[in-house]
Formats: structure tokens, C-alpha cells, sequence
């Protein structure tokens, strides 16, 4: 009698979320639900949500790497994800910006030394997308360059004007915490000061993708 | 265990400031930095109202609902009860998403900082 029919095996995931996810989540409320085999983050609500550290001290070093894994919501309006200080204002700076402008598939990287920013950017990055992003910067050398999911997507060697990065709190989600709102997520943020090899990039990133599960 | 919820809370310029203390007041250290991202309907500045989104204490968001309770609670900390409920009033409290309450009150984030690089 009647008429039947089935679902079977539906996959509920959002589509490009990561790879390697549980098929479902059980979600009772906001406070319940099941966490095993997903990856931890930070969620950045592109209105007012936002940290930030003491100063970190990198006026030894003018070379910086700047690794997350991250997942970008909206390109309707700049945001910053990391700020060492304000790019825009500040010498001896650095950020990742995502997107960089309004309506922008954007994900850059900005280091600016004594005189000069350069700007490295991944502009197919429409959201939503997940990312390894990593900018690497050596002011000395005349070099930035920015990877996503351990591609190389742009590179510059604008001189930046010498000098070294500052002593600067570095503020995540939002500049300053005033403005340009992260809309997303933070799986991992990795930052070093020191040269770094392309190898040890690479193992750096296959760590955050670890984590994070993006590709 | 604290139960945490969420609500997109937008309040009109003119009240903003004690908005502010208000919530500074009843919640401490954990109501201060409340209401610091401006709206206005074309997004350029002065904003016309303040936004906070995210979880906060279930209990607090029963006050926010319910103004016989946010009035007796604020005559036990000894504050004057009818310019909070009024706040509250004058106020928009959901828990729709920001992009959500924004859109339906018709406003934008405001940008104010310049180019970003």
C-alpha cells in the first residue's frame, strides 16, 4: 500500500569544507555537539570579532613567514586576517588580507620594510575556499611571495627600503581592532622570523593541511 | 555550566554611549568593548547605529528579553532601570545572523580605515 522511497547515505557536508570529514555532525544545540574528526578554528564574523597579542618583537630579523590555514566566507569587503600593526600606516609591517579590496577573490600577502609595501596576491581565491596560505618575505633580498595550498601563487621583488619588521602587537581578525572584519574561519596561524626554506615551507604547510583538512 | 547564545545586537547612535556603560556595568570586564563596529545605511560615516554579534551568557540575553527583569536586576545594582529599558527598546536584539538583522534594518559596516594596503 502506498508509495515508498529512500535516502541513503546522503552527505550533508558543505561542499569544499575539506577533505576527509566526518558525513555528519550531530548538532543538538549551540552548546552540544559532536567534535571527533572535525578540525578546531576560530570563527571570524566579519563584524566585530577579532584578538590581539602583546608586542611581538621582530626588529631582529627581516624576514618573515606567515602560515594559515584559514577559510575565507565573503569577498564583499577587505579584511584582515593577520596584522603585524597597520600595513597602511606603519614601517616594518605585515599582514594577510583577504580579500584585499570589496569584490575581490582575493587572499595577499603585504610585507613593507623601511620605505615600500608590496602586495603578493592569489586572485582566484573566490570564496568560500579553504586555504594553506603562506607568505614568505625577505626585505634584505628584495623578495615576497605568497603559496596556497603549497602552490606558488605570486611572487615580487619590489625593494622595499630596507630596514627590518617592528615591535608591533599583531592583531588577528581585524586591523587594529577597529576595522576591515575577518568574515571566516582560523584553523592554524604559524609565524616565524628567520629564513626558511622551501623545504621547510612545504613541511610547514603539509602540517597546517594536517590539521586543518583542506586539501 | 554556562549556556551561551547568540544575538546580533544593533543600537542607535544616540543611545550608544550608555549602551555602553550599561553593559560595562551589569556584565564587568566581559560587557566592556560592546558596540565599537559602525552602521550606517550607505556605509560611509557617522554611523547611525553600532553593532555587537556573537554568544553571550543565556542569562543576560533573558534580560535583554524581558524588561520587567532587566529593570529588576538593574534596581539591585543600584542604577536608575528606565533609561536601560529604554536602550533595550530602542535597540535591535535577535538571533538572526549580522548580515541578516543589517540587511532587514537596511544598513552597512561602515568603512572608515582607508585602503587596506
Amino acid at each position: 500500500m502506498g508509495q515508498y522511497f529512500y535516502l541513503h547515505k546522503i552527505d550533508l557536508r558543505e561542499a569544499g569544507d575539506g577533505v576527509g570529514l566526518p558525513p555528519y555532525q550531530r548538532v543538538v544545540d549551540a552548546n552540544t555537539y559532536g567534535t571527533v574528526g572535525f578540525p578546531l578554528y576560530l570563527k571570524f564574523d566579519g563584524v566585530d570579532d577579532w584578538l590581539q597579542t602583546a608586542s611581538v618583537d621582530f626588529s631582529g630579523t627581516d624576514k618573515v613567514l606567515l602560515s594559515s590555514a584559514m577559510r575565507k566566507f565573503s569577498d564583499a569587503s577587505p579584511a584582515v586576517l593577520i596584522e603585524l600593526s597597520n600595513i597602511y600606516t606603519n614601517v616594518g609591517a605585515f599582514a594577510l588580507i583577504a580579500p584585499v579590496s570589496a569584490a575581490s577573490t582575493t587572499v595577499s600577502f603585504v610585507s613593507k620594510g623601511a620605505t615600500t609595501s608590496t602586495t603578493v596576491s592569489d586572485v582566484s581565491a573566490v570564496a568560500p575556499v579553504s586555504f594553506v596560505s603562506t607568505g614568505y618575505s625577505d626585505i634584505g633580498n628584495k623578495l615576497a611571495r605568497l603559496h596556497a595550498n603549497g602552490v606558488v601563487k605570486g611572487s615580487s621583488t619590489v625593494d622595499q627600503g630596507g630596514g627590518s619588521y617592528g615591535n608591533y602587537p599583531l592583531y588577528i581578525g581585524r586591523r587594529g581592532g577597529t576595522s576591515l572584519p575577518f568574515n571566516g574561519r582560523l584553523y592554524s596561524l604559524l609565524i616565524r622570523g628567520a629564513t626558511t626554506p622551501d623545504a621547510t615551507i612545504a613541511k610547514i604547510e603539509r602540517y597546517l593541511n594536517q590539521k586543518a583538512r583542506i586539501y | 555550566m554556562t549556556i551561551w547564545t547568540h544575538r546580533t545586537i544593533i543600537v542607535p547612535d544616540p543611545v550608544v554611549v550608555p549602551a555602553r556603560m550599561a553593559c560595562e556595568a551589569l556584565a564587568g570586564a566581559g560587557g566592556s568593548g560592546m558596540y565599537q563596529t559602525p552602521l550606517s545605511p550607505s556605509g560611509d560615516l557617522p554611523a547611525t547605529h553600532w553593532i555587537s554579534s556573537g554568544l553571550i551568557e543565556q542569562d543576560f540575553a533573558d534580560l535583554l528579553a524581558s524588561p520587567d527583569a532587566l529593570a529588576a536586576v538593574a534596581t539591585g545594582a543600584g542604577l536608575d532601570p528606565a533609561p536601560l529599558v529604554a536602550i533595550v527598546a530602542a535597540s535591535d536584539i535577535t538571533d538572526e545572523p549580522a548580515e541578516a538583522a543589517m540587511a532587514r534594518l537596511g544598513l552597512q559596516l561602515c568603512h572608515d580605515a582607508g585602503p587596506p594596503t
